[in-house]
């Protein structure tokens, strides 16, 4: 083995760990090598050795150790200073990763372990079909988080691996890019932007891909939403100084899993991690939207962003409102306007009229207004009058209602007519109760005028209901809309009859449907059911009408403008000062924010930042803003360069523009997020 | 003259009804009822008791009100003997005569009476006033009639007789009735019908008439008025309730309506001057070809299909309202013109600073005070004017002022002031922008973070609590007493969606407020006094205009970006057409005669008429990176020097 020439070169040996299943007998393989030997060489006589014929070419040189890749082929030994006590080990770039998406799904993922995780990100959100992969990054779970979800695998006992989605043969086991995002190029929608489903021409697409229709359904559909016990278990009040911790977990985008630690097969996090998204299009973006939304949703129900009651009752509508429709099957054809109809209907009348026909009866057949007529109570709130509801013969015509003594006085003059144009029609319904009643709030021009009206059952309740929304919209019953309305409200009801008769069988789908689990925990313990589904449904209405994408793209909306989104937390001491204070970072501004009270102290903007720089000695950061601002902290819940990765990242994002097609310019982000070396 | 002596004698009953609304007026229910009954009444010839008790203050119909407005308004033009405004008025009126007889074959016949009643205008103001109406409606009524027998839609003139016949026979009655109530209910009735014949055209005048002058001797001045344009004197778009009543005779279903509406109008108009170009057109091209060149069916289908589509446009058109309105100017004169239901109120300023020559300048704004609640509003620009004016009720003292108010746009002049809380230093004009477009551009609106304490009125006195209050984009919050400043607790004052931000004017005084700066949230149609109205009071000017402008964000969002952005391009152009210089000379040369706003928006407006909103945000997205790669180049040297400095 030993030749002459190689004593005479220096040479030695190198031993090299092989991480592969065949090669079991003799994992160290040993080489005689010499210190001007490129790594090329080195992975050549090692393949040599080993002799199983196979694709090598995944395979590179890990430096235990040093804990770094030997990644440059022409490098040699030397270059690296691999010396004989070097412990090598060859293993695959790509390795198995379990991912937590946004949606509280794993997905099981091939994932470059060589490439920096900015890169990795990337190749991860090409699989997945996200854009805009620098929006997310991998966040590393603190070890509670896998504390509380033990519990609760335990108490479900529901093993993990069920829900888990496995990506395994993913195309970047050969490391090469996946699907270069053909949506941009082509610029033809790849999904429907009005429920999601993913569009037709893009079928072809997914068969190269490992993301089958049914896995993409998985990623871009909402899941049934989780049932309240199962939320109570995840929920965990969180202070200022917690959620800081939680931030410690981000992984350096400039710097490989590999180097980082991440085992083969961990679990990971993948979040959106810099709040701002950018060029959100309903045409490319149904999975983004659907992560994005559940990344929301989770934020709110698990209180991790603070809302008011009436805010979490808006959320829980669109959730309600997102999740019945994406159970339902056939979702519904919201385009036809109402003018279109008014139109057709002029249309065959004059065509009628134009032929000639029977005029008048075909004309009143034809444009019949659809009436309602119906015994209902009523009561009007008054000072020193007993809530009494009395009788009434009610008549919905148009957009107005009239009320008469009795049925036979129709003809007659009514007590009373309302017109409900522009009015509040507010719910106040009790199922359980065998309660329907609908409150009125007419505005005349001297103040509200309050109605109650009562029904018996809940179709009287539903048609009435729905043509009193519809009224406040200025829309008759003639309007395409009212039959959905009704359906809807119908549906409605029978969530919030589930709880009280449970017996009733319901469909499957339904399961979940109650109320508590569209709002946190703590809300729910703060209201009873029943209250609470009533103030969903009054919320609900706003929303009724919206498609599906349109909904998430509402919630997004409604959780951006929740006063502390985007806002990430850092423990900090700030230069000269003697305590710890929370640094908040969003999008466009830092704040200082007193630890104990939380109450914010100094607000800088991005904007006027003049530099900002890392000391690495002393791991201090220090920003000058516009009129000789200067401030200096070091980070205590976190490395500074998660911080300072933080800032810079989202000064990399607001340098982007549309016309700067999908191109991501990789090294200005490493510019401004990069480290020391 | 034998329909001014009947006017006349409507006119007492006018008065008459109108005192006996007066007294019924806290009176609530059953007038639209009483409507019903008349309808039916006039089916069946009865007398028509029961209208005259109808309370026309119980009214919730937009139609009725606006109709009202215009009686009001003309009275108003009566008392203060405004000539030179009912004459813009009558131009405005021939000009869209001119232009409609101008498309077709010209009605000669119809712009000699027109100008006939322009010519009478002058002469005596009170009679001038009838004299118009009485032309207007006379012309109409000249259309009217040689249509029936001009026009060629056989069958559907024929239905259109008959609907009009039965229309006159119920309006004649009504008018040959000659009871006092009828006349009330006449007036309200005759906006919409008043095409149809002769009697209602008389009843028109009849009852307008007789209105002026009862409201003359109830309340005096209203500034808005509706009058349609005299084509549009029909059944349609005056509002359906008066319509219904109208027409139910003969049919009981809104469509229906319209239908015989829109043929009724047809068959009226076409020969003369409401076909437009194309149509006339085809249909002379076909009626010019030798018949054997279409077969039958052919000439059947495309008339048919010619005329469907005529009677679409029709539907169209018939069913916008128009107002005439009275705005008032900031020197105590004021000025009449007409606005479209269509109109927004930019739309309208555009028209008032043409026709005023006040110069072109971004802080015009429509105000509407309402004087009884003493508080006013700045319109926004996208609202639409003819629905708002239609909140007012009959006897509102309500005004609509044109003047030039700062306040307006204050917010994007100088966002600093508004969007980033206590701090008023002063910023650059490149900040301002990247802020703006921070604010406005992003997926979602960022509503500004405005908290502090307020005071409060008591409902129905006039003792104000302290309260801490905080802005939120769901709405208006409050701290409760005894409670942390966490979301979770805080309590919803208001939510934002059905309420209109005033200014409160003179509170100190009338509610014993502890400061003048008081901003009022109400409902937009509660004009009146009502518990439902919630005054707030700051403590300084400044915290005041922070608060409404926080509120418009809330409330409007980025449509109030896009309204400023609107009128810088307005008053841009405007200056461009004055000076008929080109565009990039434009913006040097406006900006010395255009309040400091406009140098900010220069820089915006290079690119020229492409200036829109994306290429708005491109520009600022390379701004914003340009400053960032500034600072981070900096940034990066420093860093470079550090770590030659460590590596040493």
């Amino acid at each position: 083995m030993l030749s002459a020439s190689d004593f005479a070169s220096a040479s030695w040996e190198l031993v090299v760990h092989v991480d592969h299943p065949a090669v079991e007998e003799q994992k160290d393989i040993t080489l005689r090598v010499s210190g001007d030997l490129h790594v090329g060489g080195v992975m050549l006589k090692l393949v040599e050795q080993i002799n199983i014929p196979q694709d090598w070419s995944d395979f590179a040189l890990w430096w235990e150790q040093k804990h770094c890749w030997l990644l440059k082929t022409h490098w040699t030994l030397d270059k690296y200073g691999v010396q004989a006590d070097a412990k090598l080990l060859f293993t695959p770039q790509h390795k198995m990763l379990r991912l937590r998406l946004p949606n509280v799904k794993t997905v099981r993922l091939r994932v470059s372990f060589s490439a920096v995780v900015f890169k990795a990100v990337g190749d991860i959100c090409k699989t997945l079909n996200i854009r805009r992969s620098e929006e997310l990054s991998l966040l590393k779970p603190s070890g509670d988080y896998f504390k509380k979800k033990k519990k609760k695998d335990k108490n479900n006992k529901e093993p993990v691996i069920e829900d888990i989605l496995n990506l395994e043969c993913s195309p970047t086991i050969t490391g090469s890019p996946v699907s270069p995002g053909l949506y941009s190029k082509t610029m033809t929608p790849v999904y429907d932007p009005i429920n999601g489903t993913p569009a037709s021409s893009t079928m072809t697409w997914f068969s190269d891909s490992p993301l089958t229709e049914q896995n993409c359904s998985i990623l871009a559909f909402s899941q049934a939403p989780q049932s309240p016990e199962a939320l109570a278990d995840m929920y965990q009040p969180r202070s200022l100084v917690d959620k800081a911790k939680l931030n410690a977990g981000w992984l350096d985008s400039s710097r490989s899993l590999m180097e980082q630690g991440i085992q083969e097969d961990e679990q990971v996090l993948l979040r959106f991690k810099y709040y701002t998204f950018f060029d959100l299009n309903p045409k490319y973006d149904a999975v983004r939207i659907n992560q994005l939304y559940e990344q929301a949703r989770w934020a709110i129900l698990l209180e991790e962003i603070d809302c008011t009651e009436e805010e979490m009752l808006i959320f829980a509508a669109l959730q309600y409102h997102i999740s019945k429709l994406s159970l339902s099957a056939e979702i519904q054809d919201f385009t036809n306007e109402s003018e279109v109809d008014e139109v057709e209907a002029a249309l065959s009348n004059l065509e009628v009229t134009l032929e000639g026909g029977k005029a008048d009866n075909t004309l009143e057949d034809i444009t019949d207004i659809p009436k309602l007529a119906d015994n209902l109570r009523l009561f009007r709130p008054k000072k020193l009058i007993l809530k009494t509801f009395k009788q009434y013969w009610f008549v919905f015509k148009d957009t107005s209602i009239a009320y008469f003594k009795n049925k036979e006085l129709e003809q007659g003059e009514p007590v009373e007519k309302l017109n409900l144009r522009g009015c509040e029609v507010v719910p106040d319904v009790n199922v359980a109760g065998r309660k329907f009643g609908i409150k009125l709030l007419i505005p005349v021009a001297d103040g509200m005028n309050e109605v109650y009206l009562r029904c018996d059952h809940e179709n009287q309740y539903a048609r009435w209901m729905a043509a009193c929304i519809l009224a406040s919209k200025g829309k008759t019953m003639a309007d395409s809309s009212y039959q959905p309305e009704v359906l809807n409200i119908l549906s409605f009801l029978r969530m919030k009859n589930r709880n009280s008769a449970s017996q009733v069988a319901s469909s499957p789908e339904n399961m979940d449907m109650n109320p508590e689990c569209f709002v946190s925990p703590r809300c729910a313990k703060k209201h009873k059911s029943k209250q609470l589904a009533a103030r969903i449904l009054e919320a609900h209405q706003n929303v009724a009408q919206m498609p599906l994408v349109e909904a998430k793209l509402r919630f997004i909306q409604a959780w951006q403008s929740l006063p502390e989104f985007g806002l990430t937390y850092y423990l900090v001491r700030f230069k000269g000062s003697k305590k710890d204070d929370i640094l908040g970072v969003s999008y466009n501004r830092l704040i200082r924010i007193d630890a104990a009270t939380g109450i914010p102290i100094t607000t800088w903007r991005f904007t006027n930042m003049k530099q900002w720089n890392v000391n690495w000695e002393i791991r201090q950061l220090a920003i000058e803003f516009d009129q000789n601002v200067s401030i200096a902290f070091t980070c205590l819940s976190a490395d500074c360069k998660v911080v300072h990765e933080y800032i810079g990242g989202y000064i990399f994002l607001s340098t982007r523009s549309k016309d700067q097609n999908e191109t991501l310019d990789e090294d200005l982000f490493h510019k401004l997020t990069g480290g020391q070396d | 003259m034998e329909q001014l002596s009947d006017e006349e004698i409507d006119h007492g009953a006018e008065e008459d009804s109108d005192k006996e609304d007066q007294d019924l007026d806290k009176m609530f229910g059953a007038w639209l009822g009483e409507l019903d009954k008349l309808t039916q009444s006039l089916d069946s010839d009865k007398p028509m008791e029961p209208v005259k008790r109808s309370p026309l203050r119980q009214e919730t119909n937009m139609a009725n009100f606006s109709y009202r407005f215009s009686i009001y308004n003309l009275n108003e033009a009566l008392n203060q003997g405004e000539t030179v405004d009912l004459d813009a008025l009558m131009a405005d009126l021939c000009s869209i005569e001119q232009e409609l007889s101008s498309i077709g074959s010209g009605n000669s016949k119809r712009q000699i009476t027109e100008t006939k009643a322009t010519q009478k205008l002058p002469a005596s103001r009170h009679t001038s006033k009838h004299g118009t109406f009485k032309a207007l409606s006379s012309s109409s009524n000249q259309i009217s009639k040689p249509s029936h027998a001009n026009y060629s839609l056989d069958d559907i003139t024929a239905q259109l007789e008959q609907a009009s016949l039965s229309m006159d026979e119920a309006a004649q009655q009504s008018v040959l009735g000659d009871t006092k109530p009828v006349v009330t209910n006449q007036h309200r009735r005759t906006a919409s019908a008043g095409t149809v014949s002769d009697a209602e055209v008389r009843s028109i005048s009849n009852s307008s008439r007789s209105s002026i002058t009862s409201a003359a001797s109830s309340m005096d001045s209203l500034d808005i008025d509706k009058v349609t344009r005299p084509q549009e004197l029909d059944l349609t778009h005056q509002g359906q309730p008066i319509t219904e009543h109208a027409i139910s005779l003969r049919c009981s279903s809104k469509q229906a309506k319209r239908h015989i509406d829109f043929t009724e109008e047809q068959a009226e108009l076409t020969p003369h001057s409401y076909l437009d170009r194309e149509t006339s057109l085809l249909l002379r091209n076909i009626a010019g070809k030798p018949s054997h060149l279409l077969t039958k069916e052919e000439q059947a289908a495309k008339l048919k299909a010619e005329k469907i589509r005529v009677a679409l446009e029709k539907i169209k058109e018939a069913q916008v309202k128009k107002l005439v309105i009275r705005v008032h100017m900031s020197d105590d004169s004021s000025k009449t013109m007409m606005v479209d239901e269509r109109q927004t109120v930019r739309q309208v300023l555009d028209n008032l600073m043409d026709k005023s020559h006040c110069g072109y300048s971004l802080d015009w704004s429509l105000v509407e005070t309402i004087s009884e609640l003493q508080m006013e509003r700045i319109f926004e620009d996208h609202e639409n004017l003819v629905e708002n004016l239609l909140n007012w009720t009959r006897d509102s003292q309500n005004k609509l002022i044109f003047m030039e108010r700062i306040e307006k746009y204050a917010l994007f002049k100088n966002p600093q002031n508004y969007l980033l809380g206590k701090e008023t230093a002063e910023m650059a004009d490149r900040n301002k922008e990247v802020l703006l477009e921070e604010c406005f551009c992003g997926s979602s609106v960022t509503v500004p973070e405005i908290e502090g304490v307020l005071w409060l009125k008591d409902d129905g006195k006039k003792s104000w609590k302290k309260r801490y209050f905080l802005l939120r984009a769901s709405g208006i919050y409050y701290v409760p007493k005894g409670k942390a400043k966490v979301s979770r607790d805080l309590v919803c004052f208001l939510q934002l969606d059905h309420v209109n931000v005033y200014y409160g004017q003179d509170y100190r005084n009338k509610y014993k407020a502890p400061t003048d700066y008081c901003l009022v949230l109400k409902h937009p149609q509660i004009q009146k006094k009502s518990q439902y109205i919630k005054y707030l009071c700051c403590d300084d000017v400044r915290t005041l205009h922070q608060w409404v402008n926080g509120i418009r964000i809330a409330k409007y969002g980025k449509q109030l970006y896009m309204n400023y952005q609107e009128a810088l391009k307005r008053t841009e152009s405007a200056y461009d057409w004055t000076s008929l210089s080109s565009s990039s000379i434009k913006s040097g040369s406006s900006s010395s005669s255009i309040p400091e706003s406009q140098s900010n928006h220069s820089n915006q407006s290079d690119s020229g008429v492409s200036d829109t909103q994306p290429a708005g945000h491109i520009r600022s997205q390379s701004i914003v990176s340009s400053i960032f790669s500034e600072a981070w180049k900096r940034g990066t040297q420093l860093e470079e020097s550090n770590k030659v400095t460590h590596s040493f």
